[in-house]
């Protein structure tokens, strides 16, 4: 008889699992299972439903891409698509150059920055309910500061009030914006350029460079990853601006100001037409994936933070 | 053998009729739900309530003046004698279209009774999420036959609530405006003079709208001005309504204003017809009234101008009456007890076809509720005739919330022209009797955007003529003939 | 150019009085808003705007007074702290795995977590609706609490991911060498080094959720009406009543910013997902 000697087949306790080569799949298994089932299956079945003929909250029937040509045909559609693409176009652009600016000077140097940066940072971290309720009262008609600091004293409007107009509602919309996000973009790209690494200054010095030189060759490419990111996390944002406009002006006057979520919000809940919101939704989804690729693209080789 | 089988069955069919036919109680069987109450048997709530003691129902309704009291202090009486709880949620008028809408229309029965504005009726009976009553207003056990259709106050109450002749539910708010103006001013003598000498007539609470607007034009004033005693240090406004951003607008300028000049968005036979002649007058007047309001009018919602006339910017306006409740109290406005109220007035030019904007408005039970008949047993209760004078006595002698009649012998009660809310109440009565609610259209969401733009345009620079051209084009694209559902 | 100026010349004392202006324009608003909950009514709508006035704290006795808005502050803060506790629970692990181990197709997985995090909200809340209609998870903190993970917990785990690059790998290494298993060094070595990264990060997701508003509007309803949600809806029967109304926005804006003004340079860093250096 011959005796085999041999290892027993291990028994995989769950000691072994924690303790080997599983470990860090283990460890991220939780996240994927609850972000699958609050991410992906709703997804899916915006999906389905984009697919779907409606009525009310019933889904009735296939329907082709039915919902997709009635999205595409919808003046209304490429109206938010507008009013959403215009708030990204001037909004952010100015957001970073300002912010730009106020970081040059905060990083050329300033005392008391520990104390201005936290105060700096109250209008990104404020709800945007409560960002709402406060230009409602900065612009209210007759007895907002504002309106009576400015508009009135210039008499920028001649009949009409501030959120009244669709223009002004507009431009309203832009300027809160950026009077939100300017300062953390200054506060961000102060904290870049206060780590940017010293040397390249100091040749740059004992070579004779010109401030604006040190600035255009030196400094600004080195910032471009963030400004990068900045721009893109910015960008991403704005197509998701709801609370503050769907408060203030309801995507009034009339539409004028009627961005993309909230497009789709009354889509849903004010007429009712389900099958077309959610054809709304996934090309929104498509697009953001787009954008979040290039994102993480930055990230991981730009500022190879993976 | 021929007869004892006759016989048989002339047994069995008398038999049976008498087993099905008549009731154990006194009560004869109304004939329609839509029809006079016969009768004078004995209701008894609790008895109809019995089997459904211990349920539990849920309400969505909007916020005004009204309900405060009515909920807190009477729906206890009714909890008590039924043994059914009623939780009661109130919302806003924005949010309780919306909440109220998402939860029937996806047969959430989360509520159990929804409050709904006359104009959501259509998009709700297309998603069949509404539970008409003929059901129980035809059976003896839950009827009760005090609740009598002639007693509501009419056209409105059929207007509302009967569609192709079958009863969607009972009238329970009869949401209306009213003129209002600052008593004070009114009345001080130099106001009153100079009035006098400028327009050639006694300053009064407005007989037509070309008074509303005379009254509105003497009432701007600068600063530097004088009103009343004092010398202005900003200027006054004559006159206030909801400008063009969402909420009633468009049943302002609709109802109060084209209606009123003989004309109409759609013709009988449901056919979209904005530009008419008299349309074009009416919205023109409307328009003109805003040269007297302040400059953020065309952003105020209905919500704002209570707050606006209370804090005394204005000096008259149009507003929803229910506000006024609490607006005219101490808590509510510096100038309490200084307003005085008007029915809003006819137009002189066209005074056969005196309307007013009123929004009268319905608690459906849910179709997806699972307790149809305890919520019919409390929103008839509601309606009834003790519990509306009840109600009445409340805010009449103990000054407590506020009051919409509903009932015709709520008018008619001599209690309602007593009290120190006597004008509110006579002016509310002045309204609801030519009050009407929004023609039943399907798909109503969809054209109130249109008449929202199109109306604001003429606001902010067009003139009417073309605002209207342009609504009738966008009426048109979305439905071009027999838009209207029929209504009573 | 890099050098930071922070001596007292009179350039540097300039640049610091313009921060200041620039600084006081950016939170007048704000101020100006809040200060409202203390201001008597008489001079509330006041034309010119009244900067002087006795202070009164009816508007906030309103507030605390009216039990609903009581229920919106407990309910905000429910919905915060519990969304949050179990997004470190379930993230942390996720985040060391992330930072340190490298799993295969970590890539993927990160572009699946941001991209979650970056998903418009109104896009997953509709499907959410219908959904948790047919569940019966409407007006449900449950229901609250799990919407929230969805970008709160691809948020946390990005960002602690982040922040655990930073630390030193030494002493795990120090651990492996002794002969601990990866779940001792994680759990003995590794969590306390995180620990204040953890924190701060959670404090960023605390607040994302006590200001979040899209899904509290259309999945709460009433019984899970949050702050946010209240203060959109603030209507009292005499109509908007802007005192208590600012009042009610303070509560809102007041737990925020004492977070904020002690980790704002976590939060800088936070906000821009970690893009920004310590």
């Amino acid at each position: 008889m011959a005796t085999h000697v041999g290892r027993l087949p291990a028994r995989r306790s769950l000691r072994d699992v924690l303790e080997g080569k599983g470990f860090p799949y283990l460890m991220v298994v939780p996240t994927i299972l609850v972000l699958s089932i609050v991410g992906v299956i709703p997804f899916v079945y915006t999906v389905f439903i984009s697919f779907q003929e409606t009525s009310f909250t019933r889904t009735v029937g296939f329907n082709g891409v039915e919902n997709f040509t009635s999205l595409v045909s919808d003046p209304l559609f490429w109206k938010a698509l507008g009013v959403t693409s215009l708030i990204l176009v001037v909004a952010v652009p100015v957001q970073l150059l300002l912010g730009l600016g106020i970081a040059l000077v905060m990083h050329r140097g300033i005392l008391g920055s520990r104390f201005i940066a936290p105060v700096l940072l109250l209008p990104a971290v404020v709800a945007p309910t409560v960002v709402a309720i406060i230009w409602k009262v900065m612009l209210a008609g007759t007895w907002g500061f504002l309106t009576y600091q400015v508009v009135d004293r210039f008499s920028l409007l001649e009949r009409g009030s501030v959120l009244g107009l669709p223009r002004s509602a507009l431009v309203s919309i832009l300027l809160i914006e950026i009077w939100q996000w300017t300062p953390f973009v200054a506060l961000a790209l102060f904290a870049g350029l206060q780590a940017l690494p010293l040397s390249p200054y100091r040749a740059a010095a004992v070579d004779g460079a010109s401030r604006w030189q040190i600035f255009r060759y030196l400094t600004l490419p080195m910032l471009l990853p963030l400004l990068a990111v900045l721009l893109l996390l910015r960008t991403l944002d704005s197509f998701r601006i709801f609370d503050t406009i769907f408060i203030l002006t309801g995507g009034g006057p009339g539409t004028s100001t009627q961005v993309v979520s909230i497009y789709l919000y009354k889509s849903v809940f004010q007429f009712w037409e389900l099958g077309r919101a959610a054809a709304g939704a996934v090309l929104i989804w498509v697009m953001f994936f787009i954008f979040a690729s290039i994102l993480y693209r930055i990230f991981s080789r730009r500022l190879k933070l993976f | 053998m021929k007869t004892r089988l006759l016989v048989a069955l002339l047994v069995a069919f008398l038999t049976a009729a008498a087993c099905t036919g008549g009731d154990d109680t006194d009560e004869p069987t109304p004939t329609s739900g839509t029809g006079e109450t016969g009768g004078t048997g004995e209701f008894s709530l609790a008895a109809a309530a019995e089997p459904y003691q211990g349920t539990e129902i849920r309400i969505l309704d909007e916020i005004s003046d009204l309900q405060p009291v009515f909920y807190e202090e009477l729906v206890s009486q009714f909890e008590e004698e039924t043994g059914i709880t009623v939780n009661v949620e109130i919302q806003g008028h924005f949010d309780v279209i919306t909440n109220g809408e998402a939860d029937l229309f996806s047969g959430g029965g989360a509520f159990d009774a929804v409050m709904l504005h006359m104009w959501q009726l259509p998009n709700s009976l297309e998603a069949q999420a509404v539970q008409f009553i003929d059901p129980y207003l035809d059976d003896p056990a839950l009827r009760d036959p005090s609740v009598d259709f002639g007693n509501f106050v009419q056209p409105m109450t059929d207007e509302t609530t009967l569609v192709d002749g079958n009863r969607a539910g009972f009238l329970n708010w009869s949401y209306n405006q009213v003129w209002i103006g600052r008593k004070d001013l009114m009345e001080h003598p130099d106001e009153q003079a100079a009035f006098e000498e400028e327009y050639d007539y006694a300053l009064a609470a407005p007989q037509t709208l070309q008074e509303m607007r005379d009254i509105a034009e003497f009432f701007t004033r600068d600063e530097g001005d004088t009103l009343g005693d004092e010398t202005l240090s900003s200027p006054v406004y004559g006159f206030i309504q909801e400008g063009a951003r969402l909420g009633a607008t468009w049943s302002d300028a609709w109802y109060n204003y084209i209606k009123q000049s003989g004309g109409d968005l759609f013709d009988e036979s449901g056919t979209p017809t904005a530009d008419r002649p008299e349309n074009v007058d009416g919205l023109e007047f409307w328009k003109s009234m805003f040269e007297f309001a302040p400059p953020g009018a065309a952003e105020l919602s209905l919500v704002d101008i209570p707050v606006i006339l209370g804090e005394g910017q204005a000096v008259t306006g149009i507003a929803w009456s229910d506000f006024f409740w609490t607006v005219d109290s101490d808590a509510g406005s510096p100038h309490a007890g200084n307003f005085t109220y008007a029915p809003v007035p006819p137009n002189a030019d066209s005074p056969d076809s005196h309307q007013v904007n009123a929004a009268p408005s319905l608690l459906v039970i849910s179709n997806a509720s699972d307790n149809k008949e305890a919520t019919y047993l409390f929103l008839q209760w509601m309606v009834s005739q003790e519990t509306q004078d009840a109600w009445l006595d409340l805010v009449v002698n103990q000054g407590l919330g506020g009051f919409d009649p509903i009932l015709q012998s709520s008018i008619d009660n001599p209690m309602y022209s007593q009290g120190p809310r006597a004008e509110l109440l006579a002016a509310i009565a002045g309204s609801v009797a030519v009050g009407h609610p929004t023609p039943l259209i399907q798909g109503f969401p969809q054209f109130q955007d249109p008449m929202l733009q199109r109306f604001q345009e003429a606001l902010l620079g067009s003139s009417a003529q073309e605002a209207l051209g342009g609504l009738q084009e966008d009426l048109t694209a979305i439905c071009s003939a027999d838009c209207l559902l029929s209504v009573g | 150019m890099s050098d930071t100026d922070n001596t007292r010349s009179p350039r540097t004392l300039s640049r610091t009085l313009i921060l200041v202006l620039v600084t006081a324009a950016f939170v007048f608003p704000v101020y100006w808003t809040l200060s409202l909950s203390v201001k008597p009514r008489e001079f509330m709508f006041s034309i010119p705007p009244t900067w002087l006035y006795p202070p009164i704290w009816d508007h906030f006795a309103a507030i605390f007074g009216n039990g609903d808005f009581i229920r919106n502050i407990v309910n905000s803060l429910i919905l915060a702290t519990t969304s949050t506790l179990l997004v470190v629970l379930v993230g942390t692990p996720a985040a060391y795995s992330l930072a340190r181990l490298g799993p295969k197709r970590k890539d993927d997985l990160m572009m699946f977590v941001l991209g979650s995090r970056m998903a418009p909200p109104i896009a997953l809340a509709i499907p959410f609706f219908l959904i948790y209609q047919k569940l019966g998870l409407l007006e449900t903190h449950l229901g609250l609490i799990i919407a929230y993970m969805s970008f709160n917990l691809s948020f946390y785990v990005w960002l602690l991911a982040v922040f655990s690059r930073d630390i030193p790998a030494d002493l795990e290494g120090a651990g492996f060498a002794d002969g601990y298993g990866p779940t001792y060094v994680f759990f003995r070595v590794m969590l306390p080094l995180m620990l204040p990264s953890i924190i701060a990060t959670a404090v960023l997701v605390f607040i994302f959720a006590w200001n979040e508003f899209l899904f509290a509007l259309i999945l709460g309803g009433s019984a899970a009406e949050t702050l946010p949600v209240a203060i959109s809806r603030f209507i009292t029967p005499a109509g908007v009543q802007f005192g208590p109304l600012a009042a009610l926005g303070t509560i809102a804006v007041l737990p925020v910013a004492i977070l904020v003004l002690a980790l704002h340079r976590y939060i800088v860093r936070g906000l821009s997902m970690g893009a920004v250096k310590g």
